[in-house]
């Protein structure tokens, strides 16, 4: 229990000294990390081209990678995320009209902290400011779609280009459904007690946060998101291994190439029951990339996985009737498909 | 030491989440410690929206302790959750 107090204990008082150092041991970790995770495999009595090979060299290499990158990003987000709260972030929306509302809105839900298990809390507390839907709209599909863990892998795995692609398009998908689903004027379709709550005036607490409660922050979503996620990776990424060494190659062209026009829907269908998170699916679509599958299927496959999901749709139903939620599954999966498409038609 | 109260100040907790993970882990935190405290406590767990509005709470879990929100927003830390046990509900 000392040395956990201990160890606690000098991050506060000198957090100056604790991120300086910890950046570097991150960086000379990183660096490391390369000529380790392959002298290992070389070590392994096991043939590089086989495909037991392929799929072990893929695993060792990328997990170690990704898990950093992660807990690096995760803290450092999770030091500017702490500036962010929803109660904030309600502040900075309540009161606007929709159009660049809505652009705030999926930007905000970039950077403010969120778990699907808050949608519902998080929904109430926006309409009773007076968010309007469409923009609420615009935060709750950017929130779970456009994050750190989500980019991270992206970026760890495909390169940054298309991380920034992910994050463009993933805004972009936020910002117009949710600007659609304001359009549509479907107030009405919200459950009757929702509706009728009081308005009230959104404040927050003036947030002073001394840098030592920024590195408490990052530790503290460290624990919490990488302490979450690790496995969905660790499956994620075997899965990936596994197909990346015994699929053939070109085997996803016929089923997830550009060619097969139905390719993208069926991804979109497919991803929607699925209830995985970014940390899960990510490597695996990095595996069906690699075997042929174009990437505006795979882009598409991946955001209805992330965006839309069963579980969150039965939540949602306890402030919203079936109907607005239909309009917003409709409008979201429209958003994703003509993503897929054009990618596909594009690259 | 701490002297476990008496049925009539029997602390009331509710734990509010509507079926997520962090909830029921949280549930099980706030369980626990108070077993480990010598606490008797009336956990509750809420998954009614209206009760959300009710504390104006915008993140789950979250927690009540005899009607005063004590924390909102993730899984709390064990040393959070103790001390609402110790020193009584004042965090």
């Amino acid at each position: 229990m000392h040395v956990i107090a201990l160890s606690r204990k000098w991050p506060d008082t000198h957090p100056r000294a604790f991120l300086a150092l910890a950046a570097v041991s991150w960086v000379a970790l990183y660096w490391a990390l390369i000529p380790a995770s392959e002298a290992l495999v070389a070590a392994l009595p096991v043939d590089r081209a086989s495909h037991l090979g392929g799929a072990l060299q893929f695993f060792l290499y990328d997990t170690p990678k990704v898990l950093l990158l992660l807990t690096g990003i995760v803290f450092v987000m999770g030091m500017v995320n702490s500036a962010f709260t929803p109660e904030r972030t309600r502040v900075l929306l309540a009161g606007r009209t929709e159009g660049i509302a809505n652009v705030m809105a999926a930007s905000l839900g970039v950077v403010t902290p969120f778990c699907s298990c808050s949608a519902v809390p998080l929904f109430i507390g926006f309409v009773q400011a007076g968010v309007p839907l469409g923009v609420t709209f615009s935060f709750l599909i950017a929130a779970p779609m456009v994050n750190e863990v989500a980019l991270t892998l992206l970026f760890g795995l495909f390169g940054w280009r298309i991380a920034l692609l992910y994050l463009g398009l993933g805004l972009s998908v936020a910002i117009l459904a949710g600007w659609i689903v304001g359009r549509l004027r479907m107030e009405a379709h919200l459950e009757d007690w929702v509706r009728d709550m009081p308005r009230i005036v959104a404040t927050a607490d003036d947030l002073r946060l001394t840098l030592s409660d920024r590195v408490d922050a990052g530790f503290a979503a460290v624990r919490d998101i990488v302490g979450r996620v690790w496995p969905y990776i660790l499956a994620g990424i075997a899965i990936g291994a596994v197909i990346h060494g015994y699929v053939p190659e070109a085997f996803m062209a016929s089923i997830m190439g550009k060619d097969a026009w139905w390719s993208v829907p069926l991804a979109v269908v497919v991803g929607v029951p699925m209830y995985t998170n970014a940390a899960g699916v990510i490597p695996i679509v990095q595996a069906l990339l690699a075997k042929g599958a174009a990437l505006g299927t795979v882009l598409a496959f991946m955001m209805s996985v992330i965006a839309l999901s069963l579980p969150e749709m039965v939540i949602l139903r306890k402030v919203l009737k079936v109907r607005l939620i239909a309009t917003f599954v409709g409008v979201v999966a429209a958003g994703i498909l003509l993503v897929g498409y054009v990618f596909n038609a594009v690259l | 030491m701490i002297t476990p109260p008496s049925r009539s100040t029997l602390t009331q907790v509710k734990v509010l989440g509507i079926g997520c993970r962090r909830c029921r882990d949280t549930y099980a935190l706030v369980e626990d410690v108070a077993r480990t405290a010598g606490v008797a406590i009336a956990l509750e767990r809420v998954d009614d929206p209206q009760q959300f509005v009710a504390y104006g709470v915008m993140r789950s879990p979250a927690v009540v302790i005899d009607g005063r929100l004590v924390h909102a927003g993730g899984r709390p830390a064990r040393d959070k959750v103790e001390r609402w046990f110790h020193e009584g509900p004042t965090t």
